[in-house]
């Protein structure tokens, strides 16, 4: 079954899958699209949905790195809670007159360090004990968001309940002047054109060869000079490094600060969009921006259905996909 | 003692599950659907039984559906799963929104519905059959060498079909318990017990009743952290996590543990 | 005595080759024949076409009077594979009587079942404990309950495919006193085998192929032994497609191995026992041995693939025991493994994409040069299809395996270990092959050429050793190996195993 044809069924999925959500709630399907249509068709609406596929199409690039060197990252949540915490932090502590760019530069390198750093726990536990990173990475999402919240207790102020808000030098200025009250950032651009690095460093160099040789057959790929350990780690650092960006793109961008919750299981999602870009970092900016705006169109229809409907339209792309693609994700 | 239902549940259906051949990581999902569909049923009907009987069609149903799409060939059995954990979570919330109008909680449901005996029965029969029966036998072929039962004409894939829908109805009951023993149904009720069940599984070798030795230990884990937490100086998240920790370490020393099924996960 | 199994003028075809050239054979009820052979000589290939696992292309099979239609399995016969078919969480009796179970309220009733294999083992002669379960089980125990398993449906004729392969050495007098008691009781056997010694202790008849044809046809003694030893191997030795083999002047040595063991593991029952040998440049070492005497253990062991329990390798003056793939081959070592899909190929990739696996190189020249040097390979080596942008799935062996040469062989580097090259590949390709190894040598390099094939290994090597049991015999110069040492070292004659 050609790509294009699983991609077209997969949305037709989701619309049948959105009209049952209306029907149960008891709406017209019809007055849910004419809703999508007037929110999406301005252009504030076009940079909600860009705001939010930033760190879908981060988190996705980060899983077609895992998925096609055929190691199962479940992980960005976690990665992206722990990045957000240590940048939240150490961002409410910055000294307020340091110039803007060196605060940034600084508050990106804490972010990359600590997401890739949580990402190395689960890739050193595979390369020295064999641990299957399915599990370690779905207990270290877990732990995460329990050392969050312990964290919350100490260093949230108290007038609410997150991080000291960054001095205004530090974040990213959105675009509101050009689009009128968006709150789309640099990230965005960041993460377009890391789609590129990334589809460049798989495809056109030789260590992203090697990450594709061993997805594609480890025994051939380590007998002809593969190292399966520096493969496995680069892999998990390479994710981290990339929750660490999405981080950036709450804590430097839209917020200002780390709170709890933040992140509402874009981890997932961005699971979800590698797969529907079959694990194809450049296809990966089109999925994210398809569950981008699934996510904002679920704000906007709020009215008519909640928007947890946002979530059901995720897995069931996913869903979907899976069945259709039969195996389809590692082959280039 | 009590803490451990859902795991021992989850985690006794993950063995039967996977020993049949098929990688079964859906065991939080299955779980949470089923928490749900006995808060609904037990609203509806003011019959905790019902709510019970209801949870444990909508596993068994669920875990139906899994396994023929997990089986089919080049259908990648642990994003399956994880998505449909995912879609448990999105389902659950949208519904539980639409209605009861909550994203947290449903109303109070009284139930008072004593499960611990019947979910030992429960539990028993399943790892005697497993163990000692004939069909039991063949399920153990299914996952270890199937083309044994191959060369007999026996359809490996009805086994796997009737083992992951005893699986699914396993978490249904689980998720009646864990919906009933909190009188209500509230968001996110599993709290991760499924992938821990899940771990324990691999934990264990694939063994059933090493499984729920080992669950005894998370749940363990987790009444320690609890009690703890009234007690002790100690973060009381942190000791929340206890289980998740101890799921982290057992993954790491599971290395001469036994082996998987030799099939699993191919079809 | 009726003829349990008669074949009458069969013939195989693998598509353009013949397999089976007419093969005339009765075998009588209550006999023990033994399909002797090299690999290749077809006697594999003719036991699955009496156990009705292929078709003859012409011919008659009758079993028992019957004729076998093609493609159907005759009844009453049995056939026990080299892998068997067993789940090794389950019992013995479990295993044996799956599908068949004694239930009782639909419990496993293992009181009945103890019963059943106890009525088997009388009939067979053997004793099993049918409560043990498989995975516990040395392979000799499991092979019984394979056969076991035959007797319980009924089987008169047990077919073994190389049954002793999997045996240590003390479990196979006890296999063969069983082979032995089973004639006795009535049972025909046939054994494909080609270990002289032990067809010589139980078998009343030895029946040699060679070439898919029946080259001898005789009673197994220690007088005739010798016969059926040359009768395996023939001429092949003087093969007409020799390759210049002027060694030039021995100079350095390249690999030196020294009382390599490895334990027998999942790969090869017997792994490897005390090898040791040295390759200088310019020679090519042949390795000759049917398979599973520890060829695969050999090539991962030397290749870094696989550690080793003891002993030493030294590659090109630099200790490597342990050193992995990645370090061998950057001294200089290529290598191409037996099994090109699981161990060489990217299977779901494109030429290019194989191209690249072991030569990351390519990935700093130009995309031009690139493309140029992917159909300068092309080229060069005649690889079909042309474009190289096809899945290397669909390719044919002959080309998969030209693509692999291409890839190895184009850095001239100094040391290859080949395994098993042109198995299985048509004969213009094979002769290209061969060419582009013995040109290898004359720039220095050296080839550890481990071969199931006779033809082969003597088209190409200057020098020759066998492997027999993870024991590897000395290492004659070419020219001084004679058929009748061979036909022993091959056949285990004179060793201890």
């Amino acid at each position: 079954m050609s790509k294009i044809l699983q991609f077209v069924l997969t949305l037709l999925c989701v619309g049948i899958v959105l009209n049952v959500c209306a029907m149960i709630v008891g709406v017209s399907p019809s007055s849910v699209y004419r809703q999508l249509y007037a929110t999406l068709h301005s252009s504030y609406g076009c940079s909600q949905i860009a705001f939010k596929a930033t760190p879908i199409i981060l988190i996705a690039l980060g899983a077609c790195v895992s998925f096609r060197t055929g190691l199962w990252n479940i992980g960005f949540e976690g990665q992206l809670v722990i990045a957000s915490l240590a940048t939240g932090i150490v961002g409410g502590y910055l000294p307020s007159n340091l110039p803007g760019s060196a605060g940034i530069l600084i508050l990106l390198l804490v972010a990359c360090s600590a997401g890739a750093a949580w990402a190395l726990i689960a890739g050193l536990l595979k390369t020295y004990f064999s641990a299957p990173e399915v599990m370690t990475t779905i207990m270290l999402n877990f732990i995460a968001m329990a050392i969050s919240s312990w964290m919350m207790q100490h260093f949230a102020t108290s007038e609410s309940n997150h991080t000291i808000d960054l001095a205004p030098q530090f974040r990213f200025s959105t675009f509101a002047p050009w689009i009128k009250g968006s709150q789309l950032n640099t990230i965005f651009l960041m993460a377009i054109a890391l789609t590129f690095v990334l589809h460049w460093f798989l495809f056109r160099t030789k260590t992203g060869f090697s990450f594709l040789a061993y997805g594609e057959n480890p025994r051939a790929a380590t007998l002809y000079g593969t190292s399966k350990t520096r493969t496995i780690l680069l892999v998990f650092l390479v994710s981290g490094i990339l929750c660490g960006i999405a981080a950036c793109h709450y804590v430097l961008g839209s917020k200002g600060f780390h709170e709890d919750g933040f992140s509402g299981g874009v981890g997932f999602v961005g699971l979800a969009a590698a797969l529907v870009a079959f694990n194809r970092p450049l296809l990966c900016i089109a999925s994210g921006i398809l569950f981008g705006a699934l996510a904002y169109a679920s704000l906007a229809i709020n009215v008519l259905i909640p928007k947890e409907v946002t979530d059901v339209l995720t897995a069931a792309t996913m869903i979907v996909i899976l069945m259709l693609a039969n195996g389809d994700q590692k082959r280039s | 003692m009590r803490l451990s239902v859902p795991y021992v549940l989850a985690a006794l259906a993950g063995v039967v599950s996977e020993t049949s051949g098929v990688v079964n990581l859906a065991l939080e999902g299955l779980m949470l659907f089923s928490a749900f569909a006995a808060a609904i049923c037990a609203l509806n009907t003011h019959s905790a039984l019902i709510g019970t009987l209801g949870a444990m069609s909508v596993g068994a149903l669920i875990g139906l559906s899994y396994c023929l799409a997990a089986t089919r060939r080049g259908t990648d059995q642990v994003l399956l799963g994880i998505a449909v954990n995912i879609a448990a979570i999105g389902i659950t919330r949208f519904l539980l929104k639409r209605f009861y109008d909550s994203t947290s909680n449903s109303p109070y449901i009284n139930s008072d519905i004593v499960l611990m005996i019947p979910i030992i029965l429960v539990v028993g029969f399943v790892l005697v059959v497993l163990a000692h029966s004939v069909w039991g036998k063949r399920v153990i072929a299914a996952g270890d060498h199937p083309q044994a039962l191959v060369d007999r004409n026996i359809s490996v894939r009805r086994i796997q079909l009737m083992a992951l829908t005893i699986a699914g109805g396993l978490c249904g009951l689980a998720g009646a318990f864990l919906t009933f023993s909190q009188h209500q149904f509230t968001d996110g009720i599993t709290a991760g017990r499924g992938y821990i069940a899940v771990a324990a599984v691999v934990f264990s070798g694939w063994k059933a009743e090493r499984a729920i030795l080992t669950c005894l230990f998370f749940a363990a884990a987790e009444s320690l952290g609890i009690t703890l937490q009234g007690r002790s100086h100690f973060p009381p998240q942190l000791l929340q996590s206890l289980p998740y920790l101890l799921c982290l370490f057992a993954l790491i020393g599971k290395q001469h543990r036994g082996r998987a099924p030799y099939a699993l996960g191919r079809t | 005595m009726t003829d349990a199994i008669s074949i009458k003028n069969l013939n195989k075809y693998f598509g353009e080759i013949q397999a089976l050239k007419n093969i005339n054979l009765t075998i009588k009820e209550g006999s023990l024949t033994a399909l002797c052979g090299e690999n290749g000589a077809g006697k594999s290939t003719l036991l699955s076409v009496i156990a009705g696992l292929q078709s003859a292309s012409s011919g008659t099979l009758s079993v028992f009077d019957e004729t076998v239609r093609n493609g159907r399995s005759p009844n009453g016969l049995g056939m026990v594979h080299q892998h068997f078919s067993l789940v090794p969480l389950l019992t013995v009796s479990e295993n044996i009587l799956l599908g068949d179970e004694p239930a009782r309220y639909g419990f496993f009733s293992r009181h009945r079942a103890r019963e059943i294999v106890y009525q088997l083992c009388q009939t067979a002669g053997t004793t099993i404990d049918p409560d043990a379960y498989i995975e516990n089980l040395s392979l000799g125990e499991q092979q019984r309950v394979e056969l076991l398993k035959a007797l319980h449906r009924g089987k008169k004729i047990l077919l073994l495919d190389e049954p002793t392969a999997v045996l240590a050495p003390h479990e196979i007098d006890r296999f063969l006193t069983l082979l032995a008691t089973l004639k006795t009781r009535g049972f025909t056997l046939v054994l494909v085998s080609h270990k002289l010694k032990e067809i010589v202790s139980v078998c009343d008849r030895a029946v040699v192929l060679r070439d898919g044809e029946i080259v001898a046809d005789l009673t197994p003694s220690s007088e005739t032994i010798q016969m059926l030893a040359t009768a395996m191997i023939g001429d092949h030795h003087l093969s007409s497609f020799t390759f210049q083999k002027d060694s030039p002047a021995a100079s350095e040595t390249l690999l030196e191995v020294r009382q390599l063991s490895v334990a027998p593991n999942v790969f090869s029952r017997c792994g490897l026992n005390n090898v040791s040998f040295e390759i200088k440049s310019g020679q090519i070492l042949g390795i000759a041995g049917v398979d599973g005497n520890g060829q695969q253990d050999l090539f991962f062991t030397l290749t870094g693939a696989q550690p080793s329990s003891q002993g030493r390798v030294v590659f090109c003056q630099q200790e490597v025991t342990h050193a992995s793939s990645e370090k061998r081959r950057k001294i200089g070592m290529r290598m191409i493994p037996a099994d090109r899909q699981r161990e060489a190929l990217l299977n779901h990739f494109n030429l290019y994409e194989n191209l690249y696996l072991g030569n990351e190189h390519l990935f700093s020249i130009k995309t031009e040069h690139r493309s140029q040097f992917a159909s300068d390979m092309i080229k060069q080596w005649n690889i079909h299809p042309r474009d190289a942008n096809f899945v290397v799935n669909a390719m044919s062996g002959g080309n998969q395996q030209k693509l692999l040469f291409a890839r190895e062989l184009h850095q001239n580097q100094k040391f290859f270990i080949v395994h098993d090259p042109t198995r299985g590949i048509d004969f213009a390709t094979r002769q290209r092959l061969w060419q582009a190894l013995s040109q290898l040598v004359s720039t220095g390099a050296a080839i550890l050429l481990i071969s199931s094939d006779l033809e082969e290994l003597f088209a190409l090597c200057t020098h020759l050793a066998v492997l027999y049991r993870g024991r590897l015999s000395p290492v004659f110069p070419i020219n001084q190996i004679n058929e009748t040492t061979l036909g022993r070292l091959i056949s285990g004659i004179g060793t201890e195993a």
